[in-house]
């Protein structure tokens, strides 16, 4: 991802050879998905009167924040950015006048997203499309969702979980459990009950129980926390197999996490070797040091770093297989990458999906017939008309 | 002498005509348990048959015995574990043993010298993979027939014999698709193998795999990313071949290389494309008449028509 060519855009070209006029400008709002999106090239745009504009995001390769121009004689800002097809990105629009600096939604652009933190708006560059397994299909019977409360001495708190059990029930076989951290948010903010529902339905994946929890204290729960990993393997686990009559071993036994999540599922496998089958990551915020100094990234990331210090100083085998994705776009990408070697050593197949995407819940949704298809392998190749 | 006809997936095919060309007078055991909950709604297929067709109803029956059978059910969840435990092992090895076959292939391309030896070496590895993972699911089977024997079990006995009793009475078995993993646990189940002698058999679709002697399974858009496997054994009624249904669209993405691979996995069998409209008619149990079908040669070409005959 690198800032646009020097040359302007064709929008913006056609703009300026035939006229700036306000009604102009109005009409290239009215008729133009914003941003602009002109093959590779993807251009930003805010109308308004302002001491400055830029575009608020955290993508890697480019200046934080972005700054848009005013084209000439107008009202109108721009900024343009090359992007690989098929690539997708969460942005703000800063405005600045006065002493008065306010963060935005893109306000030319409908697309917006949420999260826990607040909105952001999108923009997807040529090529991307949504999957289609992400859109409710009513011919999916929908899994059940049941909230369970479960007394954790470990965690000395209640947690919170909320059992996913698919529609359907085979006779003949025990289902593997898959847990979910960040459960609330993935299943709000990635759609991920809908996602299973449809990659079961189309036997795109095998059918599994999944538990997703609810963080209490989340940045000291998921920071490596030995109380928390305790709370997995010898509580929600063996509670939720036993009581479902799941498959019990580990290869039925997968933990998955996306950011802080990611940390606590890789702490949870590293604190008990060989009890977990598989680990799917997501954007894990596997911050590590080297020659700089332990607290550089802070309190909160201080027993991550110590954790993942450890592991690289001496990584061993801990589960079978990890699936690991993270955005090219996101700050985590250059840590994230810098471990593929250390994970490949601590299971014994690593399938590694870099998404041109960021730091979001719907990249990590985007990823998940990508990482659920290979850890829980469907049956769709076993289906021949009928 | 049997007769025996595998199609390709039903597009427009008649199967009356087919049922008729038997040239025999009687209802048609009709096996639609690779349809799973669905197996029952076969109308329209019985029409197609020309009506009158008696279901065997195979998946139903199966469903019956592991919920009467509780210790069977048991046993036969073992058995799965063992067998999809085996599966990942294959999987796994099976990998890196086509990776070994591929390096060779880059290491040599571009060169004057072919790969003679070293390809043979490799694919020789790939090959004994496969014997020994079909092997090893042979004696899988084996030992669990061993210790649950199923003539012993009253609800599989009972099944059987009334699946007998209704093949009795038909002129003729069709096989329909679906689930091949299924169908084929059904067909086991049922013992179906040995009711189909001297009767006419046609089959389509996933139904040629289960009646030949191994499973292959191939599928270029697997999200998982498996290799062509050999997935099962199948009924072994048809020998001598691998039935690859619904072939082009599920080898969309193989090159002659990864073909040509496959067809030397598989011999002495044949590779059999069936798309819809192909047709192939087996003589004492293997392929005769290979003009309606495609053929996976051994350099990697489909063949078809007057070529692959």
């Amino acid at each position: 991802m690198t800032p646009g060519p020097a040359r302007s855009p064709r929008a913006l070209t056609r703009l300026r050879s035939e006229g700036r006029s306000p009604e102009a400008i109005d009409q290239l709002l009215r008729e133009q998905r914003i941003p602009l999106v002109e093959g590779t090239t993807c251009t930003f745009l805010w109308r308004g009167d302002a001491d400055w504009v830029a575009i608020e995001h955290r993508m890697l390769e480019l200046p934080m924040p972005l700054p848009l121009r005013r084209l000439k004689g107008t009202d109108l800002w721009y900024a343009s950015v090359e992007l690989p097809r098929g690539s997708r990105i969460q942005y703000r629009i800063l405005v600045r006048q006065g002493d008065n600096t306010e963060s935005m939604d893109d306000p030319l652009n409908p697309r917006v997203v949420g999260d826990a933190i607040g909105s952001q708006s999108v923009l997807e560059a040529d090529g991307y499309v949504t999957p289609d397994w992400t859109y409710p299909d009513p011919a999916a019977v929908s899994g059940d969702l049941v909230d369970l409360r479960i007394p954790s001495r470990a965690l000395r708190r209640e947690a919170h979980v909320t059992l996913y059990i698919p529609s359907r029930m085979r006779r003949d076989r025990r289902m593997p459990l898959l847990v979910v951290h960040d459960g609330g948010d993935f299943l709000h903010y990635s759609s991920m009950a809908t996602v299973l529902d449809n990659l079961m339905h189309r036997r795109l994946m095998a059918d599994c129980v999944v538990a997703f929890t609810h963080p209490g204290d989340r940045l000291r729960e998921y920071a490596a926390s030995a109380a928390h990993s305790r709370f997995l393997t010898t509580e929600l686990v063996p509670q939720v197999e036993g009581t479902l009559h799941l498959r019990g071993d580990a290869r039925g036994r997968v933990l998955m996490g996306a950011s802080f999540g990611g940390v606590a599922a890789l702490s949870a496998a590293v604190r008990a070797p060989g009890f977990y089958g598989a680990l799917l990551l997501e954007s894990p915020s596997l911050r590590f040091t080297e020659a700089t100094p332990s607290g550089t990234f802070g309190e909160t990331f201080a027993p991550v770093v110590r954790f993942v210090n450890s592991v690289r100083a001496r990584p061993k085998k801990v589960t079978d297989r990890m699936f690991l994705t993270y955005g090219a776009f996101e700050p985590l990408a250059v840590p994230d990458r810098a471990m593929v070697e250390v994970l490949e050593r601590m299971c014994d197949e690593l399938r590694v999906v870099e998404a041109l995407d960021g730091h979001n819940w719907i990249n990590w949704r985007d990823r998940l017939l990508d990482g659920l298809g290979w850890l829980f392998p469907g049956e769709a190749p076993l289906i021949f008309p009928a | 002498m049997r007769q025996v006809t595998l199609l390709g997936p039903l597009d427009g095919v008649d199967l009356g005509a087919e049922v008729a060309a038997f040239g025999v007078d009687g209802p048609v055991a009709l096996v639609t348990a690779g349809w799973e909950e669905g197996e029952r709604n076969d109308a329209d297929v019985d029409r197609r048959l020309g009506g009158g067709s008696r279901n065997l109803n195979l998946y139903g029956r199966r469903l019956d015995v592991l919920e009467s059978d509780p210790d069977y059910a048991d046993a036969e969840r073992l058995l799965r574990t063992q067998l999809d435990e085996l599966r990942d092992l294959y999987l796994l090895r099976l990998r890196h043993a086509l990776a070994g076959v591929e390096v060779i292939r880059r290491r040599f391309a571009g060169e004057e010298r072919r790969p003679g030896p070293e390809l043979d070496g490799a694919i020789d590895a790939v090959r004994t993979l496969d014997e020994t993972h079909a092997t090893a699911i042979a004696s899988a089977y084996e030992r669990f027939y061993t210790q649950n024997p199923p003539h012993s079990r009253p609800s599989i006995d009972r099944h059987r014999e009334e699946v007998a009793d209704i093949v009795a009475g038909c002129a003729a078995i069709a096989i329909a698709g679906g689930h091949v993993g299924v169908l084929n646990d059904c067909l086991h189940l049922c013992n179906l193998a040995a009711l189909v002698e001297e009767r006419p058999l046609l089959a389509w679709s996933s139904g040629c795999m289960a009646v030949t002697e191994r499973i292959v399974v191939i599928d270029d858009d697997d999200p998982a990313g498996r290799p062509d496997e050999i997935y099962d054994i199948g009924i072994g009624v048809a020998r001598g071949m691998v039935a690859l249904p619904a072939a082009m669209p599920r080898l969309h993405a193989h090159d002659p290389d990864r073909l040509a691979l496959l067809a030397r996995r598989c011999a002495p069998s044949i590779c059999v494309l069936l798309d819809a409209g192909d047709r192939l008619e087996l003589q004492s149990g293997s392929p005769a008449d290979l003009g309606m079908v495609g053929v996976v040669a051994e350099d990697g070409q489909v063949l078809r028509g007057a070529h692959a005959a």
